[in-house]
Formats: C-alpha cells, structure tokens, sequence
C-alpha cells in the first residue's frame, strides 16, 4: 500500500480507500508555505508577461462591450436581433447565462461550509469572486435590455413625484429584487471572508501606500480571539442567509419564464431546474476557471485533483437533474393534453431551432456522462473539455427557452425567426471580457485562495497531525 | 360639413376676404414691396456708419439664411372664420377619381391641413367606405419627394424654374404656330383616364380649336376590354354594373370584384350583406383565375387556371349552360358558335367543375352574375354579356350604362398610335397630363426611347418620374386634395371635389392646364362650376342656382345624377379565337404563361412612391416593399426553384434579370405571375430612384412592363424561367414558405380548431353555436353530443364594469381580407413605417394585421383563411401582469391601455401577449421626419394621437382618442354615448361592414348583438383572458356536388 506521504508528495489524492482519509492540501504545505504561495501572487512586484496578454485582450473586449452599449443606448435597442415575437433575445440569454454561473460561488462558501465539507476552503475564495463577477456581467444586460435605459430606474420602488411605485405583479421586478439581495450578500460574504487574509498581505507589506491599502480593506483585524469569535458567528450567519439566495435567485429568474403564459415557458419545473442548471453551469465555470489557475500560479497542491473530481461529481449530478428536466418537460406537455404545449416542445426538438436544442442536450445531458468513469473525472484535459461543453451547453439551454419558445407561440401568422446582429455577438463576447477583467484584476491584487481556511484543515503544526 | 371658400390666406378687410383669390387686393400687392425689398435699401451711399451695420447684419445673417424657413407673414384671425373652432376638426367632401372613376370622399380637417380621408357616407358607392389606395393618398399629398417646381431639361441639364410664365408663353407660342395647320403636330396624351366633365368640355373645346390635334387618352388602370366587350356584344360602350345583392350565385373570372374593381366598394358591401347565414340565404361564389384575387380568396370554389384558358372555360361553359338547361340565346345573338373543347375542359378536375357551375348557374338563372376581369380580351367581356343575358341576369344583378366618353380609342390603342406618331416623326408639341406612360406602357412600345422625338415634350404629374425625366418640361401637378374637380361614379352619378388646403407646391390640375392652353385663366372653381351649370341644360334638375351648386359641393356629389340602365340590344359577334395553347392542360417549361395584373396596392406604380403601400403586406402572399415572380409550388418543385430564389426571364426577345421567386400555393400551374406597378427608378426616396441626382434608392421590386409587349390585355405566353443561382430577399410579415413540416402540421390543426372557426352554411342551419364547441364531441348515453369549453375560474377578483363596456366584432363571414382597415389604422394613429429591413427583421408597426393561412393538403389548390388581428384588450390581460412598471393597464371601461410615458420598453408584455399584437418602437421610426425637407410629411400626424417614441411598446388602442371625442360631446349634452357613435378607424371604413364596435354593456347596441351571436368565439379562450373582441365564424356556401373536393 502506498503511504498518504508518497501520494502527498506525488500530489495525488484521488485514492478512495475508505479506511484512509485523503489529505486536501498536498505537497508538504505548512502554514508559511501556504501564506507565501497566495501572497506571493499578490506581492510579486514583476508583471507577468502572460497575465499582461490576457489582461489587455480582457480589458480590450470591455472596452468593445462599453463602446457597443454606448451605440445601443444612442441609437435604439434595435441595433439588437431582437424583433416581434422574439422580444427578448441574446441579452436576456446573457442574462440568465451569467446568474447562472454565478451560483457556484455562494453554493460553496454558504451550502458546502453548512455541511462541513472542509474540501471547499481551496476553491471557495475564487469561486466566489467568480460569482460576483458573473452577476456583474448577469446585470448589466437587463439594465440596457429595455428600451429607454435611462428610465430603468423606474424599476426600483423609489419615491417619486409621479407617485408611482414598481407593478409588485411583474416577475421582472421580482428578479430586480432578487438579482440585488443576491449580489449584496454574495459581495458582503466574499468580503468578509476575506479580511483576515487581507490583514495578512497588509501586515506583510513593505510599501506603505500598500499598507495603507490592505489596512483599510482589512477593517483593522488584529486576529485577537475575540475578532475570530465574532468572525466565525458573522460567517456562519452570512452562510446561513445566503443559502436560501443560492435557491432562490434562479428561482425567481425562472419566474420570468414560468409565471408567464407561454407554452415552454409556463411550467411549475422551472424553479428546480433553473437551480439545477445554474449549479452545474457554475461548477462548470470553477472548474474552466481552476485549471488554468492553479497552473499558472503553482497551486496544484493546493487547488488539488481531488477538489476537481468532487466539483466533477457535482457536474456529473446536476448534469442529470437537468437532464431529467429536459425530458420530463416533454412528459408533462404530453400528458397535459394541450396541443399548444406539445407543440411548444415538438418544435424545439424538430423546429427551426432544433440544432440549438440538440447541442444543448449532447453538451449538457451526454457529454458529464463520461464523469461516470474515475479516469475522465481526473484529467485535466477531459474535465477541461466537458466544462467548457457545458458551459455552451447551458448558454444554449437560455437559448432554446428564451428564443424557440418565442419564434412559435399561439398563432402562427405572428410566427418568426430570430436572427442575432453582430451587435449582439460583440454583447456576448464583451461580457467575457469584462468577466476576464475583473477575474484577472482579482487574482492580480486579492489573495485567490482563502488562507486562513486552508490553514485550518491543514495538519496541526508541530508534528500531531499525521500521527492522529 | 361646412363648405370651404376658396378665401385667400392674407386678408385685411371682410371687402378683400369675400372677394377671394379672383380678385387679390391691389393695395396690399402694391404696398409690399417697400416694405420687403430685396436688398438693403439707401444702398447707394451710405456712410461708414451704415456700411457697418449692414456689414454686421449680412455677417450674422448670412449663417441664418440656410436654416430658416422661406419668411412668411402672420396674420392675426382676429375675426375667426365662421364654422372654425379651433382644435376641433372639420370635415370636406370631396373625391378622388382612380383609372376615370371617382371614389367619393370625406376628409378630416386639422386647422387647415388634411390628415384622414374616409368614404362618403351619404354617397351609395361608398357608404363611408373608402378603398386603400384613397386613404393612403394622404401621405401622398404631403410627400416630400413630390416636385415643387416646373423642370426644364435642355441638352441633359436639368433646371428648376420658378415660374410658369416662361412655359405657359412657349406653349401658347407652339400652339399659336399651329393654329393655322388646325392643331397638326399638337398630341396631348392623357396618361390617366378622366371621366370629369370639366376636362370632357375643355377638352371638346380644345378639338373645336386644334381640330388636327391628336388627343389620346390610355391608363393602365382602364376598363377598355370591358367597355370593348360589350360594345362586340351590344355595339355600345357600356359599363357593367353589377347589383350583387340579389345574386344568389357570382362567377369571377380572373376578376377581382371586391377590390380592384371600380365599384369594388359597394360591391363588397353587397356582397357581404350576402355572406351573413342570419340575414337570409348565402350567395356563392366561384372564381376561376390564375393568381390570387381578394375575390378568388373569398370563393367558396376556386379553379385555378391559366389566364389565357379563362376564354376557353368561359365559351365551354355557356355551351353547357344553354345545352343543359335549354335555353335558347336572344335573336340578335345569331346561331352561337361551336364551343371549345378537350384538351384542360376534360380534366377531371375542369370538367367537375364546369358540370356543377353550370347546373348551378342554371338553378340560378336570373340571380347570378358573371365578371371578367379588366386583363382578359374584350372578345371575353362579350360571351360573359351574352351568358348574363341569355342566363336573364341583366335587369336584376346586371345592369349596363352608357360608359362616360366611351366614343375614345382603346387604351392599348391609343399607345400603339402614340408610339406611331412619334416614330413618324409628326409630334412637335407633345403634352402629357398625368399618367407615367414611358414606366408604364409596354416595353415592347420602346415608348421612351421615341418621346424624345418630339420637338417639345411636357409632363404634367406630382413627382418628377421615369416620363418626366423623359420630357423637355415637367410640370408639378397639384394633389386632388389641393384642387377643384369633378367626375363620375361607376354608376354615372356627378361628383364634385374641393381643395382641403392650398397647394403646397403650386402646381396645376390636368382642368387648369387644359384651360391655360386654351387661353382661359379662370381658376379651378368657376372652371368646375362653369360645367356644373352648364350640365343644368343636360337634364340635372336644379343645378344652376346657388343652394343646388353647395348643396352639392357639400355632399360632395350630385344627387339623382346617376346614369339609367341601357337596355342594350344583342348583336351578333365573331368567335373567340382559341389558340391551341389556350387548351392544352399543360405547357412545357420555357413556353409558360406571363401575367402581369395591376397590383392591388400601388396599382400600376402610382402609389409606389408611398410608403404606406408599400409596407402593407399584400393581402395573399404578405409580401412587403416588392412584387415577386408568383408561381404554383408543384411548379417550383419542378424547376428547382424555392423561395427568395433569384431568375432571370425571357419573353419573346424581351428579358428582365434578377426577380424573386415566390411560390404561391392555388397559383395556376403553368403560368407565373409579376404584379405590375414595381422596379420604379424615378419614384421616390420610398418606390426607387435611381437616376436623380439625389440620393440612390434601389427600387421597390420588378418592373414587369419591361417584358409585356400588349396594353390591352395583361397576359402573354412564352416566359422562360432561368435559375440564377443566387437569391433575392423579400420582406414578408408572414414567414410560411421556410416552414418546416412541425410549423406546417400546427397551423393545419391550430388554425380550423381554434383561430379561425369556418362551417358551411348546411351545418350552421343545424347547428348555429357550432363554433363554442372546440373539444371533440363526447358520447353521452349513446348520444353524440358537442363539448362547450369547461368554465374557466379566475385567480383574481375580476373588474366589474358599471360604466360603458367597450367591446368590438368582427364577422369572418363578411371579412374579405381586403386590407382597407389596416391603412385606415396607420392613418388614424400616426403609426410609423419602417421599411423593407426591418420588416425583414420582424418588426413592421401595424397595430391591425390580416393573417392569411392556406389549408388543405392540396399545395396546388389550398383553402385560403383570413383573419384581422388587433388587441383584443383581454379583460383579464396577461400583459398588465407582467409589466414591472404598471405602463400597461386596465381602464375601468375595460380598455386596455398603454401608457406610452411611463413605458421603459421591457417587452415582457409583448412575450406575454398570446396575439402578438403590441409592437416596439425598436428604433426611432420617426426620424426621418426631423430632415427639413420631411418635416412635411408631420402635417399628415393626427393631433389626437401620440407619435411614440423609440423604446415603447403600442398596440391597438380601440381608437380611444375617437371614444373620447364621443364621451366629451355626449358629456356635453349630458346623455350617454349611443350605439353608433364611437366608430373606430378599422369600423368606419370596412366595405364589408364587417366590424362592429360600441358598448357591450348597452344590450341594445350592435356590438352586443355580435357578441350573442351563435357564430361567435373568442380567440384562445382556454387561456381565460376573456377578449373584448369577438370573431363570428366564418360559414361558406360549398355546392354540394363539389364539396368533396374542396378541403
């Protein structure tokens, strides 16, 4: 039998020997060695060349995102594919697309710390940069979908001269309600989770303005007992309140679909199957996001295979709650009896949208399936592959929803085809780079990984642990 | 109605007022120029001082002088004119004559400028009704494209000339010149028929004085074959008019009864009286055609044939009608020829068809009516004369008057004899009024090609077009709306026309040139009034005296002016000439058929500058901003050909490259169809220009005149169809030819069982409420008993209306799917036009559609299902749900409003509407209005309604603004709105009088009748959003003996 000291040394931890508990962290790490890796990135006074690249590429794409959206707003919404019936089109896509993602981040930190799954301290700080991120990129398209953006804030129940509130009916003001609760908790969680790392990098500056900086961030922690008391409480309770967020924002993005009448969209699934989706499509981000990462910055014994493969059963589980979504919509406007709502579906699998459904279905039902098989779930370039799959896949599912359900709804003189502008391509592709900018700025000046988590399922220094 | 003075806009005492334009007040004419002059005046010497400030003023005003409009002067209406309240609207009767026949109308009045035309209710032709074409001539009015000034082209430069002196004293020099010779190389070409009898005594008066000139007179748009045919027949020019309310069966042949048609109005208002079961028995109609006619759309029986088999068909079927029901033809006939036969007549299909017209037509006789269309030969018109007579139609549904100046050559003829004279060389002054011949003659003619051999050529019409461009001088016209006239009816009767405003471009009518040349200088009234009284002595009683002359000027026409039935008499004539083609049933591929019809929307290209046209979907093939080769799908299937498919064609030497190809189910195999009126180059910044100096404006379509060789029918067989390999894209509003076999099989079963709810009259008898039944029937003790749809319960507290409760109807069974409504929709409620991209794109702005849906499995020979979809302001609506900002809610009189202020543009609401009726300002479609040259064009707006900006939502509104002009002025004389008095836009001009609206709440309005109907359902009334529109099923009358047949 292989010693836990051989496989710790080959960085290997995928055994699943029950009598043998897998280390996390690998690689002899003790707590400098982890606090010099993730400050090290942080602290790194030379700008790597690779990083640079990606950074001016990213930052590029926002520039055209910002610049499209200036055209948008000076010239009309119509500079978009969007058309009658497809009223809503690629942005209301990008929109789901992007909340979607960004549900992994709150499901780690929040739902996995609840259940005590220690393997989550690696992946968790990023993961959860991510979501806010995505949510960024997730808000900006409502924001400029409507027709008069400067009127958007009529949205938002403000007291005003025209004595007019929000319609509280309106499953859209419902989603700006929980868009909001969702990104201010994440962000504040993200945060707070962060501070003592932050006074990590502030105790460790040399240069005062850095000081300075990390100081502020880190809101003065000292690491006294009592700070990591009432640290521990206020995260547990922020866990505890972001756990029902994680289930009900895309809950309720999904109401934008099922509370409406249209056959496709008006089905009591949508709720389970939105948060589904939105794990999977999340659990498929961290993982695209996490290869290349813990590459580049040499966290391989720290972002270990093990943490992949977990988030690959994840991928593998959720892949076929979505999966059984899919073909119970089917069964359900069957046996509904509703030729509306059969033909909704029947058009989706053999309509003018059909090759969209069908990559949505090889992507996301057929492509985790190879998951089944311990070897795919632990190498990098499969698990790379099938997440970036997915990640099409799930763009294709808000596809197929939004888009084939409006072409064809009641009555088929109004029946249409919807065809995306390069407007909206340059949407799409602006709203990664503006995803990437801030990702890389993250990772560039915030410490990826959450030290004092890591730390605290290391082996106890002094030698206890492995002796235990 | 108020009549309108002809006042002049300056006035500065009641002296000048009342003494109108004929006499302008020399004092103000003399004391103007001091006070305007040109330049500066002292000029001459002036000291440094002065220099100074003219120096300063000529610097700060030379920036402003590019920007300003031309300076006029404001005259306070200090003493308001008698009748005008401002803000309130007035209304004119007036006219608009279309290929020689008029169309009465009554206009809308804004504070001087004209922004809706409608049918002249009082007026039997129209009562209230007016065609599309009518209504849109209110953007043609304030076109911004129309010429302003007289052109002179002299060795290929082009000048605008700002006065008409310089032409009026060439003309009168020309003329002078030619006097002695008699008027010998003097042609005045009138490109548009005119029945006026104004132009008629001008033009009487001119032959008396140049009796050597040539007058000749052609419009595509005439009715010569018919007048012809029945001159073959009855050996007098005559018009058919047709009384359809007492016909129990109507044959169209290749005829367009209820739109093209000159009485097309009353027609369909006859013919729809006709088509409600509850009214009494249903009449039945068949049509045999090849293309698409409203009319073939509407027949409970449709044969598709060539255009040239119609003769043949015709001839056959009057041998079996007079051999199966014995029936002997007049005297006068002589012995009837032999009628064709074999050859397509013996098709199982033709043959069927022709047995059970013919028994039924014999059941009949007496009560049916038989039309040919205008594009058939008149030797056509005639056996149709002789069967209605033989059939004893003529007296009861036929009747024939004498045809206004019928004594004129034949359009075709006078075209021929145009392009003759101009080749000889004989023409050295050539005046062309109206019409756009060199676009619109065939090209065969080469007519453009020979103007320019005349010495002097102008051309009187509203745009400088393809003829202009052609002459030495173009002439502006003015707009029937900025102009005295007069003309008759289809029916004979006189109507008279006022301007509504003064010309905005200057300009003169086809009257007022006629005059100039003669040297008269009156103007447009005394020269209408002149002949007004004159026609006294013609047996009008009472029209010389003042009361008669405004009583008619304010009803618009003359009443019991209308012409007496001819009892024409029988006169033997020769044989249709059937060639060997005509017969066969099918023709080989390179030898198909080319038929060119008017179109039903820009006609023969006169409307092509017109955006409304243009962008109304046709009412068959729904096409938008083109014509397309229209040919049958089984024919396309064997050429390889398919949708948007770009050919090229050739016919008889003649070719025309790169058309569309559209395959149209029920088109005749064996032919193909291009509407004329399309591929204008000197339309217009809408239709096409692109020989101006302008901007470049790729044509609206295909010209198909390029290709015809004959004027005097619009068929011609030899057309070969080339593949190119490359497409052409069409903008059409309904996307059915890239379906899909899923799309195809819904639409076969969404449309009978749920949209549209058709029966035949037999099943209505048994079982009126037929159409409340959408779940299959279920067997209950043994018995088959209809399923109503279950009670549906709301989730909500519902509205309770104790006011009024608006609601509307539309009656599928009187619908033609004419489209008059929808023009009538964008006039009343400013709606924009967006043009043929973004129509392409799904997003044309039509508050009201008409969707068309062909069932069966017969590609070749498909049921046609039209249907007018608006808002039906769904009580329980799913749109006001769904709005995060409340900008679409519910009245407490159940209208479901738009608030377009507070809308942000989510379009959740436009996802949510299961009718997809709301539209989005997607861009500013406006905008164009904002160039100065197209500020124009913001006259037409109607003040009542909001121009919505970009970025919000609209949507029928059940022309509130109308419902409130109706609610303030009962509020007034406080009493409660009647039945009657709120019409909508769609309502007031339906010639079918298919629509009804009013106050459902009210139980005896007629909305509410409608709604209690047993033929009424509402559209999706499972989803329970209880609409406020009803639809009254449609029910046909098949023949039994064919119903078979027929899906």
């Amino acid at each position: 039998m292989v010693t836990i000291t051989q496989r710790v040394a080959t960085l290997d931890n995928t055994s699943d020997d029950p009598r043998q508990r897998q280390p996390l962290i690998l690689g002899n790490n003790d707590y400098t060695s982890i606090t010099e890796k993730v400050c090290g990135v942080v602290e790194d006074p030379k700008v790597k060349k690779a990083w640079l690249i990606a950074f001016l590429i990213a930052v590029s794409l926002t520039g055209m995102l910002f610049a499209l959206v200036g055209y948008l707003i000076v010239t009309g919404v119509g500079v978009w594919g969007n058309q009658i019936p497809v009223a809503w089109g690629w942005p209301i896509v990008n929109f789901v697309f992007w909340v979607g993602i960004g549900h992994a981040g709150t499901l780690i930190s929040a739902i996995l710390y609840l259940f005590r799954q220690n393997w989550r301290t690696s992946i968790n700080r990023f993961a959860e940069a991510m979501t806010i991120f995505a949510v960024v990129c997730a808000g900006l398209f409502p924001g400029i979908h409507v027709g008069r953006a400067w009127l958007a804030y009529w949205l938002f129940p403000i007291p005003n001269q025209m004595l007019m509130w929000p319609q509280f009916r309106s499953p859209l003001l419902w989603d700006v309600f929980a868009v909001g609760t969702y990104a201010s908790v994440s962000t504040v969680f993200w945060y707070m989770g962060m501070i003592p790392d932050l006074a990590t990098i502030r105790d460790r500056a040399k240069h005062p303005l850095r000081r300075m900086l990390y100081g502020v961030l880190a809101m003065g922690w000292r690491g006294s007992a009592r700070h990591w008391h009432r640290y521990e409480r206020a995260y547990l309770l922020l866990a505890g309140l972001a756990t029902p967020l994680v289930l009900s924002v895309h809950t309720i993005v999904s109401f934008d679909f099922a509370v409406s009448q249209l056959p496709g969209w008006h089905t009591t699934i949508f709720p389970p199957y939105f948060v589904a989706g939105a794990i999977f499509s999340g659990f498929a981000m961290v993982v695209t996001l996490a290869i290349p990462a813990r590459a580049f910055f040499g966290m391989k014994d720290i972002i270990t295979i093990r943490h992949l493969e977990n988030m690959n059963k994840i991928i593998l589980a959720t892949g076929m709650m979505v999966g059984y979504a899919y073909a119970m919509e089917f069964f359900v406007a069957w046996y509904s009896g509703n030729e509306f709502e059969q033909f909704a579906f029947i058009n989706r699998a053999t309509g003018p949208y059909a090759w969209a459904y069908w990559i949505m279905v090889s992507c996301n039902v057929i492509s985790p399936q190879i998951f089944w098989f311990k070897k795919a779930r632990t190498s990098i370039p499969i698990m790379l592959v099938i997440a970036i799959f997915v990640n099409i896949g799930m763009w294709f599912e808000r596809f197929v929803i939004t888009i084939s359900t409006l072409n064809r709804d009641f009555l088929p003189s109004s029946w249409g085809y919807f065809r995306p502008t390069l407007v909206d391509l340059g949407m799409l592709v602006g709203s990664f780079g503006l995803f990437f900018t801030l990702f890389l700025l993250f990772l560039r000046f915030l410490p990826m990984i959450a030290m004092a988590e890591v730390k605290s399922i290391l082996p106890r220094p002094n030698g206890h642990g492995e002796a235990h | 109605m108020d009549e309108r003075n002809q006042s002049p806009t300056l006035w500065r005492s009641f002296e000048q007022f009342e003494q109108g334009d004929a006499a302008p007040a020399p004092t103000l004419r003399e004391f103007a120029p001091g006070q305007f002059a040109d330049g500066p005046d002292g000029l001459p010497n002036f000291d440094r001082r002065r220099f100074m400030q003219i120096m300063g003023a000529s610097t700060a005003l030379a920036g402003a002088a590019s920007c300003r409009w031309q300076e006029s002067t404001i005259v306070a209406e200090a003493v308001r004119p008698e009748g005008r309240v401002p803000g309130v609207p007035e209304h004119y009767a007036t006219h608009m004559e279309v290929g020689g026949v008029a169309q009465p109308l009554v206009v809308t009045v804004y504070e001087g400028r004209p922004i809706k035309i409608e049918g002249n209710a009082e007026h039997p032709e129209s009562l209230g009704s007016a065609s599309l074409y009518a209504q849109a001539a209110i953007l043609e009015a304030y076109d911004p494209d129309r010429n302003v000034r007289l052109v002179e082209r002299k060795d290929g430069i082009r000048t605008e000339v700002q006065s008409w002196e310089r032409f009026d004293a060439e003309v009168a020099a020309r003329l002078e010149a030619a006097a002695p010779r008699g008027g010998a190389g003097v042609v005045v070409f009138q490109g548009e028929a005119s029945s006026s009898p104004t132009l008629v005594r001008l033009r009487a008066e001119f032959a008396q004085r140049f009796p050597n000139a040539l007058w000749l007179e052609s419009d595509p748009l005439g009715r010569d074959a018919e007048r012809e045919g029945n001159r073959l027949a009855f050996g007098q020019s005559l018009h058919t008019q047709f009384r359809l309310l007492g016909a129990r069966l109507i044959l169209a042949l290749d005829s367009d009864l209820l739109t093209t048609h000159p009485a097309a109005l009353r027609q369909s208002r006859e013919f729809a009286a006709r088509r409600r079961p509850a009214d009494g028995p249903m009449n039945r109609l068949y049509a045999v055609e090849a293309n698409y006619s409203v009319t073939g759309t509407n027949a409970d029986h449709r044969l598709p044939l060539r255009a040239e088999q119609i003769g043949p068909f015709l001839a056959a079927l009057e041998a079996k009608v007079m051999e199966a029901g014995r029936l002997r033809a007049a005297a006068g006939w002589g012995e009837l020829p032999a009628a064709p036969t074999g050859g397509f007549l013996d098709t199982p299909k033709v043959a069927r068809f022709l047995d059970a017209l013919a028994a039924d037509l014999i059941v009949n006789r007496g009560d049916s009516a038989i039309a040919v269309g205008p594009g058939q030969p008149a030797a056509v018109h005639a056996i149709a004369a002789r069967l209605n007579t033989s059939l004893g139609n003529v007296g009861t549904t036929v009747e024939y008057v004498a045809a206004p100046g019928g004594d004129r050559v034949l359009a075709g003829t006078a075209l021929e004899q145009l392009a003759q004279v101009l080749d000889a060389g004989q023409v050295e002054t050539l005046l062309i009024l109206g019409g756009n011949p060199v676009y619109s003659a065939p090209g065969a003619l080469g007519l453009g090609a020979k103007i320019s051999r005349a010495g002097f050529s102008a051309h009187l019409s509203l745009y400088d077009d393809e003829t202009s461009a052609l002459c030495t001088w173009h002439l502006p016209r003015a707009h029937w709306l900025e102009a005295w006239s007069d003309a008759r009816t289809w029916d004979g009767g006189l109507v008279l026309g006022q301007p509504l405003m003064l010309p905005l471009y200057g300009g003169r009518t086809p009257i007022l040139l006629t005059a100039r040349l003669l040297g008269d200088a009156s103007d447009g009234q005394t020269l209408v009034r002149g002949t007004f009284a004159g026609l006294a002595g013609a047996g009008l009683v009472g029209s010389e005296d003042e009361k008669a002359w405004r009583k008619a000027i304010h009803d618009g026409f003359l009443a019991g002016s209308v012409a007496t039935p001819v009892a024409a008499q029988p006169r033997a004539f020769a044989a249709l000439e059937v060639p060997a083609r005509a017969l066969a049933a099918s023709v080989p591929a390179g030898q198909l058929e080319l038929i060119a019809p008017i179109d039903t929307k820009v006609l023969d290209g006169r409307g092509a500058n017109n955006a409304w046209l243009q962008e109304l979907p046709d009412f068959v093939t729904k096409l938008t901003w083109d014509n397309a080769l229209l040919i049958a799908p089984s024919m396309a299937k064997e050429l390889g050909l398919s949708f948007e498919d770009a050919v090229d064609l050739q016919i008889n030497g003649r070719s025309l490259e790169r058309v569309a190809v559209y395959p149209l189910p029920g088109h005749a195999v064996g032919s193909a169809t291009l509407v004329q009126g399309y591929g204008r180059v000197n339309a217009g910044k809408v239709g096409g220009a692109l020989r101006g100096a302008g901007e470049q404006v790729e044509p609206a379509g295909f010209d198909v005149n390029v290709l015809r060789s004959r004027a005097d029918v619009n068929f011609e067989a030899g057309l070969a169809i080339t593949r190119r390999g490359d497409s052409y894209e069409l903008a059409c509003t309904q996307e059915h030819f890239q379906m899909d076999a899923t799309g195809m099989g819904a639409i076969q079963t969404r449309v009978g069982e749920h949209l549209i709810r058709e029966g035949s009259e037999t099943q209505y008898r048994a079982n009126p409420d037929f159409a409340d039944y959408v779940l299959p029937p279920q067997e209950a003790d043994g018995r088959v008993v209809p399923t109503p749809y279950p009670p549906l319960q709301s989730l909500w507290a519902e509205h309770s209306y104790e006011g009024h409760k608006w609601g509307l109807s539309i009656d599928l069974s009187a619908c033609t799917g004419c489209n008059a409504c929808v023009v009538a929709c964008q006039s009343e409620n400013n709606i924009p036009v967006v043009g043929k991209e973004q129509v392409r794109r799904g997003r044309e702005m039509h508050w009201l559609r008409i969707d068309r849906y062909f069932l069966g499995s017969d590609m070749d020979d498909p049921k046609v299902a039209t249907q007018p979809v608006a808002c039906v302001h769904c009580e329980l609506a799913p749109c006001e749900q769904v709005c995060p900002v409340a900008a679409t809610v519910h009245s407490d009189e159940g209208l479901n409003d738009m608030v377009y202020n507070r809308c942000i543009g989510t379009r959740y609401c436009s996802n949510n509407c299961p009718f997809k009726v709301r539209r989005f300002n997607y861009f500013n479609y406006h905008k164009d209005l904002e160039a100065p040259a197209n500020e124009v064009q913001k006259l037409a707006h109607n003040p009542e309604v909001t121009v919505r900006m970009r970025g919000v939502m609209e949507k029928c509104t059940y022309c509130v603004q109308r419902i409130q002009a109706a609610k303030i002025k009962a509020g007034n004389a406080r009493r409660r709105v009647r039945d009657g008095e709120v019409v909508t836009a769609c309502q007031q001009t339906c010639p079918a009088d298919a629509i009804r609206f009013g106050d459902l709440n009210d139980t005896t309005s007629a909305v509410r009748a409608a709604h209690d109907d047993p033929r009424a359902y509402d559209l999706l009334a499972y989803l329970n959003i209880k609409p406020r529109t009803a639809y009254l099923a449609r029910i046909r009358n098949p023949n039994p003996q064919l119903e078979t047949q027929s899906v």
